[in-house]
């Protein structure tokens, strides 16, 4: 039995209302996330090409789901049930081992995607299976960069496990690479990187743990009112305009990661959703750096990060 | 030169009243937010000081232990830290944010705190990295 | 008409020796922006759609409206000439419709400032990408409607002018005319159709299934970004805001309807709250609303197909529409 099949039976077996699972695209080999009823379990499907994290979609459901997660999204869920946002309850999780994602960017490098019908891993490669023929591609060219850095392939909380569990490791390596470049250097390398940005906030909009209501960022409307008077509402509290320079958006990047501190699962959805390809994942896992070194903190542990009151340094 | 001071209600505020009390010169470039405690300082604000074209911000609270709210400064602390960290990353000046445990009695360390702070930002110059400009 | 050499690259020289503000797609990594370049070094032509659309030049995502002190103290308005190089068929009928949008009835002084004194070099399609679909739209990538066009055909260069303000630009450079196999040749690329997607409009039903389920359905994975919306050609929503208390600047910047805030109104009540209102008056924006303006405000570039981190395609979701 292959892992697809092992997956529908799994959901098969939760009696839950609804499912979450990816279901393939029509014109190119894409996967996107659904919401299925149950006995529209055989849409469904799975691949290095299943990127997205379900977690932000489960928010929006009521009832029971099951839901397929790879090893970054039971992190997620966990995360968001340890913040009150999910009920453990609710949930019927099919957890998936995972050998790490494809970046579609640079798999569209490679080949023609309108070719593509199927990918699948074997090996050290990535199988293509195309319209006419046959592709391999070595599956480290195409791998999202962030799954090499993945620290807990294996679902951390699950009812059914797929695959064989496996290692993660924690490598802070490119970091302090970075670290040891000057202060210029790296200022430069940041703000050429933010001027990009078009605030599109859909690094915001993506992430799993971004499900405030009313974000910092915006223009505060927090207590508008039809007594409201023009004056009272002009001098609301801002933090930031609409402005786009590389100045406001450095601002806005540091602003979203610090709301991240000591949570940061690591899906990775932020840079996969960036039109702009900011690496804004090297700011989420040099936080991650200071949570765990300097803080001493892990991400298993059940208090959150910011209810922990030890105090660091003088 | 701008320097922000945040300083909290209960020790810090009560603090730099006793370095005026005192008659203790401090730099005027210092200008006094009174919060109800440091652990409500955003780290938004900080960057918005900034960004409105702060040269300097502290951040001052109550001894660790001391918080009238018992772990306020305990989250400062961690806010700080985190914050201190990232701009560093990212190339920022973070000598210009400073964090400074300042009691309703250290009127005379307040002062100097500030003094000595004023010095290290005029050796940094005027602040540009994030200040905004049309 | 024909010329020798690399035309687009030698008109960015001349454009700029003319004083002129050039936008060029510019190559950031391993994909292409436009953005105002200062030497013709920086532009670089090996791409089919930059990730941002040409609108940048004559909407930008910030303008200054006013500068006021006691009272306004200076209205800046564009004053050099501003030229995009290089924009593909849909960025081309998109600025067309932007006009429309901004200079018919109420026309915007800043818009129109910077519209009159525009320059647009358009390069027609070799290739298509995986989400494009201007052909089912009417347009033809291979003839875009501009100022210049450039079609470069078997490693000749193609080079026309449809317009007043292209003819004179071309009287600059040297160019020969076709001989009449080139001229078959030119006439057989442009009638020739791209292989693309394609998307069925059906007005009629937009307009029943107004209050259809279905929508909630396709927006179901809305993340509420703005993806859509800043990349898109043809959105031109902005926000109005001042910056500064005594003295400062009022801006312009772009915003999106997909934004929860965008129509949130001061009496606390959002007439779209919903994300599916949000998706859906996004689409009906682009195929029923604007029809009073006579076109569909879609030219098909498939860059929110691209990038659309939910997935959300807005072929599939106009084609399906039930």
């Amino acid at each position: 039995m292959n892992e697809i099949e092992k997956i529908k039976d799994a959901l098969k077996s939760s009696n839950a209302e609804k499912i979450v699972a990816f279901v393939r695209k029509e014109s190119e080999p894409r996967e996107v996330l659904k919401v299925l009823s149950p006995n529209e379990v055989d849409k469904i499907s799975f691949s290095p090409l299943s990127l997205n994290n379900p977690a932000k979609l489960l928010m929006q459901i009521n009832g029971k789901v099951a839901v397929v997660a790879k090893g970054c999204d039971s992190m997620a869920i966990r995360q968001l049930i340890k913040e009150g946002k999910l009920k453990r309850e609710n949930l019927f999780i099919v957890g998936i081992s995972c050998k790490g994602v494809v970046d579609y960017r640079k798999l569209a490098k490679f080949v023609n995607l309108s070719e593509v019908n199927d990918v699948e891993l074997n090996g050290n490669d990535l199988v293509l299976k195309l319209k006419n023929g046959e592709k391999r591609i070595p599956f480290l060219e195409v791998v999202d960069e962030n799954c090499l850095y993945c620290g807990h392939p294996t679902p951390v909380i699950y009812d059914v496990l797929i695959g064989e569990p496996r290692e993660g490791k924690r490598d802070f390596s490119d970091i302090e690479q970075f670290e040891r470049l000057s202060r210029e250097e790296r200022w430069n390398y940041w703000i050429s990187q933010f001027e990009r940005c078009i605030r599109c906030h859909a690094c915001r909009s993506v992430c799993p743990l971004c499900y405030c209501e009313e974000c910092m960022v915006d223009p505060s409307n927090l207590a508008v009112s039809p007594m409201s008077t023009p004056e009272e509402k002009a001098s609301y509290p801002r933090i930031l305009g609409k402005t786009v320079n590389a100045r406001d958006n450095t601002i806005y990047h540091l602003l979203r990661v610090l709301h991240h501190a000591g949570r940061c699962v690591g899906c990775g959805e932020c840079e996969r959703a960036c039109p702009m390809e900011l690496p804004l994942r090297m700011l989420e896992r040099k936080l991650e750096k200071v949570v765990v070194e300097i803080f001493g903190y892990d991400l298993n542990e059940d208090i959150p990060f910011f209810s922990k009151l030890d105090i660091v340094g003088d | 030169m701008k320097i922000v001071t945040f300083a909290c209600n209960w020790c810090s505020y009560a603090g730099a009243d006793l370095a005026g009390v005192s008659r203790l010169k401090y730099p005027e470039d210092v200008r006094i937010v009174r919060v109800m405690c440091s652990g409500m300082v955003n780290p938004a604000w900080i960057l918005r000081a900034f960004r409105q074209g702060a040269d300097g911000v502290v951040i001052t609270g109550c001894h660790p232990g001391d918080c009238h709210y018992m772990v306020g400064n305990y989250y400062a602390k961690k806010r700080y830290l985190l914050l201190k960290e990232l701009m560093k990353f990212v190339g920022f000046e973070d000598e210009r944010l400073k964090l400074l445990w300042a009691s309703a009695s250290e009127g005379k360390k307040f002062a100097e705190e500030m003094d000595s702070f004023k010095k290290l930002i005029e050796q940094l110059g005027e602040q540009k990295q994030l200040r905004w400009t049309p | 008409m024909i010329y020798e050499g690399e035309f687009l690259k030698d008109a960015i020289s001349k454009l700029l020796a003319d004083g002129y503000r050039v936008f060029a797609p510019s190559r950031v990594g391993d994909f292409h922006v436009f953005r105002e370049i200062s030497s013709a070094e920086e532009a670089d032509f090996n791409y089919i759609l930059p990730r941002n659309s040409a609108k940048v030049a004559v909407f930008p995502q910030n303008e200054i409206l006013i500068e006021y002190g006691d009272w306004i103290e200076r209205v800046p308005m564009e004053e050099k000439r501003i030229a995009i190089v290089g924009v593909r068929a849909c960025d081309a009928k998109a600025i067309k419709l932007l006009d429309k949008h901004f200079l018919e009835g109420f026309v915007d002084p800043y818009y129109k400032s910077r519209r009159e004194k525009l320059l647009t070099i358009a390069i027609a399609c070799n290739n298509a990408l995986i989400n494009c679909f201007c052909q089912s739209l009417g347009i033809n990538p291979r003839k875009p409607e501009a100022d210049v066009v450039v079609s470069e055909i078997d490693g000749r260069v193609f080079v026309s002018a449809d317009t007043e303000i292209g003819k004179s630009f071309l009287q600059g450079f040297n160019l020969r005319n076709e001989n009449e196999e080139e001229l078959e040749i030119k006439k057989r690329f442009e009638s020739e159709e791209l292989k693309m997607r394609e998307i069925r409009v059906d007005v009629e039903k937009l307009k029943k299934s107004f209050d259809s389920p279905y929508w909630k359905e396709v927006a179901i994975n809305c993340k509420s970004c703005g993806v859509c919306t800043y990349l898109c050609p043809t959105c031109f929503c902005f926000d109005i805001y001042d910056e500064g208390e005594k003295r400062g600047v009022r801006i312009r910047t772009w915003d999106s309807c997909q934004f929860p805030l965008h129509t949130l109104e001061s009496s606390s009540h959002n007439p779209r709250a919903e994300k599916w209102q949000r998706l859906r008056n996004r689409f009906y924006d682009k195929f029923y609303y604007t029809l009073r303006k006579g076109n569909y405000y879609c030219v098909g570039c498939g860059r929110c197909i691209d990038f659309c981190p939910a997935g959300i395609d807005i072929v599939n979701a106009i084609s399906e529409v039930r």
